[in-house]
């Protein structure tokens, strides 16, 4: 079966350097381990040199729809994957808007359903079995039939090391394409971003009182200090037991 | 001058006081129990004044799901923003799900005017668009908003590609000329304020100074669609085999700890992750990626057990997010303490063995 996966540049932490993304690498690596037949695809402006790093990284061929900068992929890009029954990508770019928006564009444009944060891919009999990731440790198991959409979470696998020998054999192959125009964006340096407060009109007296009332308007803990170490054990789990912490 | 060598007696200016049958404060002597804050009680509890009574003449749509049937601080912050947002003629709408049995008093704290909860049916995308679509045509709000994390990123970008609405990912400041979001690797990107807006977090102070009205619409039921994914349920990996950032239960240990294998035991039979303080990694009794804090790893689990942990500012900045932190520590005084929902003062080696040999009986390990 032929999968399609789609990556991106990212924009690395440290030097500000393009580099291979890690949603992007997981989904590259997922996609090999499912099938043979992996198409990479790529729509944007970045040229070749920001694309190296997932040849390096086991990318063999990556297609690219070359478009100016500004803009939107999503047209091109759909029209190019209609043909692919499993379409895999980041769940979110390290680069770009790094939005998380596309995959579900990408589903809603192409008319099928998503599989968010998918952390691993199985087939049964008829359909395709994802695991997600949530928050905290949980994983959720969910099942659909082909074709679709899935956005991979950044620890779902890992990628082969990089390798000179990869990059030198690997190929892009460029075709030009075009996109509406994107609205223009502002770019600022990052700062201190000011949160909203809401106005406050209570005296000085009261924000006084608020003041020496604890922090953060939060009462003050329970502490413990009578009995032996046996209730005092006692008293944590009664505590875990009533806040739903534990499920014993 | 004559000094008596008898003990002076001292009064205590802070003595207990009870609340006589006259209504009158009689102090009893000898007597230790009683209330003593009494200037705190004289202007008794505060009252949040209602932001607006309204007429509305329009609204502000906020969509979250509660864990456990409560809203997280992010969840919070979007219902803080929508309300400073909101104005004297706006209302704050709210859609909650896994929220059916909260009190109106407690939507009302929350700053919400008029809620609607329905049950959380686990993974049904499809129904919750459509309800979503049904609240939008029947209220027309301006704004809705979301908290980007989890569930809620994941609606409100479907949301935004089904309804093709526009929408602003990671907003990290409302202002007057728009909204700026984050921008990997270019600082801020200031865009127009969008139809829906994913907040990350910090956007608005949680805390408000004021109270919604806390009406409820009937608690509606999702509307019957069939779903495209299946949800085959879902289940929490023991703690102790996920990423410390992921675990929703640790357990730490800091330098009161020095009985190493007793403290893992106790992990192991309580199913939670392990953290460490910085002291306890660098003295060589657990590993590095164990070290939790300010030159760790942040944490988010919903509990969070330090064992003879002092709670160093470097420490507690690690353990922000969590939401229940216990702490068992011999110094009464200690930071932690403070930082601490419940906290035991006790000895953790013997405290360690009583609660592993209590959890192992609970579940029948032994
Ligand atoms: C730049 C910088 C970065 C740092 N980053 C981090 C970080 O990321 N994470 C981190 O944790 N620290 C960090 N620190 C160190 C931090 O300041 C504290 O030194 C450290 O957290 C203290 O660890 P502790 O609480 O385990 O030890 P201590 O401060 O020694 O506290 C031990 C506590 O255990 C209690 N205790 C002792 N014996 C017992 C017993 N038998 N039973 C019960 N309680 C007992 C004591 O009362 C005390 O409260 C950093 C410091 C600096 C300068």
């Amino acid at each position: 079966m032929k999968i399609a996966v789609l990556i991106a540049p990212a924009v690395h932490p440290v030097s500000g350097r393009p580099c291979a993304g890690e949603a992007d690498l997981a989904a590259l690596a997922l996609a090999q381990r499912l099938s043979s037949q992996v198409d990479v695809w790529y729509a944007g402006a970045a040229d070749d040199a920001a694309l190296a790093d997932y040849l390096a990284r086991g990318a063999t061929h990556i297609h690219t729809l070359a478009l100016a900068a500004g803009r939107e992929v999503l047209s091109p890009l759909a029209e190019a994957l209609q043909d692919y029954a499993l379409v895999l990508c980041g769940a979110r770019a390290g680069g770009g808007d790094g939005s998380g928006l596309l995959p579900y564009q990408l589903a809603e444009q192409l008319g099928r359903a998503l599989l968010p944060d998918v952390l691993d891919l199985s087939k049964s009999d008829q359909q395709w079995q994802a695991l997600q990731a949530l928050p905290k440790g949980v994983r959720r198991t969910l099942a659909a039939k082909l074709p679709l959409v899935a956005s991979v979470h950044a620890r779902a696998a890992s990628a082969v090391g990089w390798s000179y020998a990869r990059l030198q054999q690997g190929k892009i192959q460029r075709k030009a394409a075009t996109g509406a125009a994107l609205p223009q964006v502002v770019l600022e340096p990052a700062r201190r971003a000011r949160a909203l407060v809401a106005a406050s009109k209570v005296s000085g007296h009261a924000r006084m009182q608020g003041a020496i009332a604890g922090g953060e308007g939060k009462s003050a803990g329970i502490v413990v200090k009578q009995g032996d170490s046996v209730e005092k054990a006692q008293v944590v789990l009664d505590y875990l037991r009533q806040h739903q912490l534990v499920d014993f | 001058m004559d000094f008596s060598t008898q003990a002076i007696p001292r009064i205590d200016p802070r003595r207990p006081w009870v609340l006589g049958p006259s209504g009158l404060k009689r102090i009893v002597l000898g007597d230790d129990s009683g209330s003593r804050d009494a200037a705190l009680l004289a202007h008794g509890p505060a009252h949040k004044p209602l932001r607006s009574s309204g007429p509305f003449s329009q609204r502000l749509l906020v969509v979250a799901h509660a864990e456990r049937g409560q809203l997280d601080d992010a969840a919070r912050e979007a219902i803080a923003a929508a309300a400073i947002l909101a104005g004297k003629d706006g209302e704050v709408l709210a859609l909650l799900y896994g929220m059916q049995d909260a009190a109106p008093e407690a939507l009302a704290e929350l700053a919400v005017d008029r809620a609607l909860t329905v049950a959380d049916p686990g993974y049904a995308p499809e129904q919750k668009l459509a309800l979503l679509q049904q609240l939008l045509q029947q209220e027309s709000p301006h704004t809705v908003l979301f908290a980007d994390r989890s569930e809620d990123a994941d609606l409100g970008r479907r949301l935004a590609c089904r309804a093709r609405l526009s929408v602003v990912t990671d907003v990290v400041e409302i202002a007057a000329d728009g909204v700026r979001r984050r921008q990997p690797g270019a600082g801020f990107s200031l865009r127009e304020r969008a139809q829906v807006l994913l907040l990350a977090r910090g956007v608005a102070e949680a805390k408000l100074p004021f109270v919604g009205k806390g009406e409820r619409l009937q608690t509606a039921a999702l509307p019957a669609i069939s779903e495209q994914v299946q949800d085959l349920g879902s289940a929490a990996s023991p703690a102790s085999q996920l990423a410390l950032e992921e675990a929703d239960l640790i357990v730490s240990a800091g330098n009161g700890v020095s009985n190493v294998p007793g403290f893992l035991a106790l992990a192991e039979a309580l199913g939670a992750a392990v953290g460490a303080s910085r002291v306890a990694v660098d003295d060589g009794r657990f590993s590095r990626d164990k070290q939790v804090g300010a030159t760790g790893k942040t944490v988010q689990a919903s509990a969070y057990i330090a064992l003879g942990i002092s709670g160093a500012v470097q420490h507690l900045q690690g353990i922000k997010s969590c939401r229940h932190v216990i702490a068992v520590n011999l110094d009464a005084a200690a930071p932690m303490i403070k930082r601490a929902d419940l906290s035991i003062i006790d000895d953790c080696q013997s405290f360690i063995s009583a609660f592993e040999a209590l959890v192992r009986r609970e579940r029948n390990l032994v």
